[in-house]
């Protein structure tokens, strides 16, 4: 059902379900741009005509739905996807439909698809200023938490390491289920009071965030004196923690609200009366938002919006995202970014503690880091 | 996940998963010695489930989506290179054996030849002699004989008494 005067995409990202509020950002992300872009008269005289699915959080409507999308729309390229289940349940259908997906999250890495293009942080990108700037200025001893699976197991083995190879040291490691109980935030509490740590860094996903939050600070610890350092917590969580709750612990994000640019400044206006200033503004939203601008650029380069002419023309686009301007690298078909590290603060425009002196390169497989530790463990990481 | 394996599997194709780490480990722990040809059944290729692949002693992966094909070469070359490393393992514990016997053998002699004045080629017809009146092997007479003579001189320091 292709129609010759628009360009159809396909958007399926959750509204609903563990992770639909993070998402739904995402999903009004895709709406800016898509008006933007066809505000400005579409691509090559034609609009993007998106075509939005929530899977509900639920890995098999995710396959679902991007089957439907390409084999009965003929849709060619999607966007979407959060967690890691998510993205590998849609990705057999993608490829086999011959289709393009944009996954707009930050993931574990190890993964390469030509099918697929990754506009979250690699762990490359956060995790190592995130880990320097813990190391430098929090302490020494870190405790790692996660939800049950793949992201949390691989993140925290990532930071783990890159933590021992500055010196520091890792007095625990604890995994509790995606759907967070009462006795399994009693467990998380009861390891922070045995294992005293300097810092805590956090895998958690979902709506448990708010609720471990809010019981580490009811639990009588202070983040100015032992913060929870994360890159999957964000804006929506915090917004939802009580007051009193969220002040000083840390963020690592290629994009934060606060980020004094003009770009970013731009786009959070925007994103601010576009959805009546209800949803907060998040580092995977504005990825999708510089997703469908990627997207327009190939495509208005390509002139087609099959993978054999849109890929090529992915790699050479540049678009000037709110968090600087970002490209995909054609080895990896991840994105260079420009990953950041913040202390929360509320009510207030989160402080910007490490700012990138240049772009990073995605190592979505960790070869520079490896080599980097290898050759000399007190060097400067060889990706800075 | 099983409480432990059916008595005599030949194969197992075990998925590894991260959330069932901890189901994963112990029930590996109770597989028997020599353990069944191991396929894993992977979704993700990252150094955390490496390691759990790693540790389960897979010889083949299927990688997920799973697919018909590819399927029944996989099992033939596990089982293949399954059976050469028991054949393998069943070898050296043989010729380690084999050594250790010759080691005795060599020790046995040249108690022989000290204690009753023999020289080697007499020491080892005495040995093999004594091993045939008893129909035992030659290696079993000379542990026999090594045993038998240390416990007869007296214990040393840290020695059994």
């Amino acid at each position: 059902m292709t129609t010759e005067d628009t360009w159809p995409i396909g958007v399926v990202m959750s509204e609903t379900g563990v992770t639909g509020m993070i998402e739904k950002t995402q999903v009004e992300a895709v709406r800016l741009a898509v008006a933007e872009i066809n505000a400005a008269g579409g691509v090559r005289g034609r609009r993007l005509a998106p075509v939005y699915r929530d899977p509900a959080s639920t890995p098999r409507l995710y396959r679902s739905q991007v089957l439907e999308l390409c084999r009965d729309h003929g849709i060619k390229v999607i966007f979407g996807g959060h967690m890691s289940s998510t993205r590998k349940a849609m990705l057999p259908m993608v490829e086999a439909q011959n289709a393009l997906m944009f996954y707009p999250t930050l993931y574990e890495g190890f993964e390469y698809s030509r099918h697929c293009i990754y506009t979250g942080a690699a762990p490359n990108q956060n995790s190592v200023p995130l880990v320097d700037y813990l190391y430098a200025t929090v302490g020494r001893r870190l405790l790692l938490i996660g939800s049950d699976y793949v992201y949390p197991y691989e993140s925290n083995r990532i930071v783990g390491d890159l933590f021992r190879s500055r010196g520091g040291e890792v007095a625990d490691e604890i995994y509790v289920p995606l759907d967070l109980r009462a006795e399994h935030v009693a467990r998380l509490l009861d390891l922070i009071r045995e294992t005293r740590p300097d810092v805590i860094y956090s895998t958690l996903v979902g709506d448990g965030i708010v609720r471990f939050y809010e019981a580490f600070r009811e639990a009588g610890f202070d983040p100015a004196e032992l913060p929870i350092a994360s890159q999957s917590t964000s804006e929506v969580d915090v917004v939802r923690m009580k007051p009193g709750t969220a002040e000083g612990h840390v963020i690592a994000a290629p994009f934060f609200d606060s980020l004094d640019t003009p770009a970013a400044r731009g786009f959070a206006e925007a994103f601010r009366a576009a959805t009546g200033g209800t949803l907060p503004l998040t580092a995977p939203a504005e990825a999708a938002y510089f997703s469908v601008h990627l997207y327009a650029r190939a495509l208005a380069l390509a002139g087609d919006d099959g993978i054999d002419r849109l890929l090529p023309a992915l790699y050479e686009v540049e678009y000037d995202a709110p968090q600087g301007p970002v490209r995909v690298d054609r080895l990896t078909n991840h994105t260079h970014l420009w990953p950041r590290v913040a202390r929360i603060r509320e009510g207030k425009p989160y402080e910007i503690v490490s700012n990138p002196l240049r772009r990073v390169p995605p190592d979505p497989y960790l070869i520079d880091i490896a080599d980097g530790e290898e050759a000399a463990p007190d060097a400067v990481p060889a990706l800075f | 996940m099983p409480e432990r394996l059916p008595d005599r599997t030949d194969i197992l194709i075990l998925a590894i998963e991260d959330h069932a780490r901890e189901d994963l480990r112990r029930f590996l722990r109770t597989l028997p010695n020599p353990a069944p040809t191991l396929l894993a059944i992977v979704g993700y290729e990252n150094p955390a489930t490496l390691q759990l692949v790693l540790e389960s002693g897979a010889m083949a992966v299927l990688s997920r989506p799973i697919k018909p094909f590819g399927l029944l070469t996989n099992l033939a070359i596990t089982r293949n290179v399954w059976k050469q490393n028991q054949q393998l393992a069943r070898d050296a514990r043989r010729f380690k054996r084999k050594v250790m016997g010759d080691q005795m053998v060599l020790r046995a002699k040249t108690i022989l030849m000290a204690g009753e004045g023999l020289n080697e080629d007499e020491a080892h017809r005495e040995l093999r002699a004594r091993a045939m009146k008893r129909r035992i092997a030659i290696e079993i007479m000379a542990r026999e004989l090594v045993e038998m003579h240390d416990a007869a001189i007296p214990a040393g320091p840290g020695g059994k008494t």
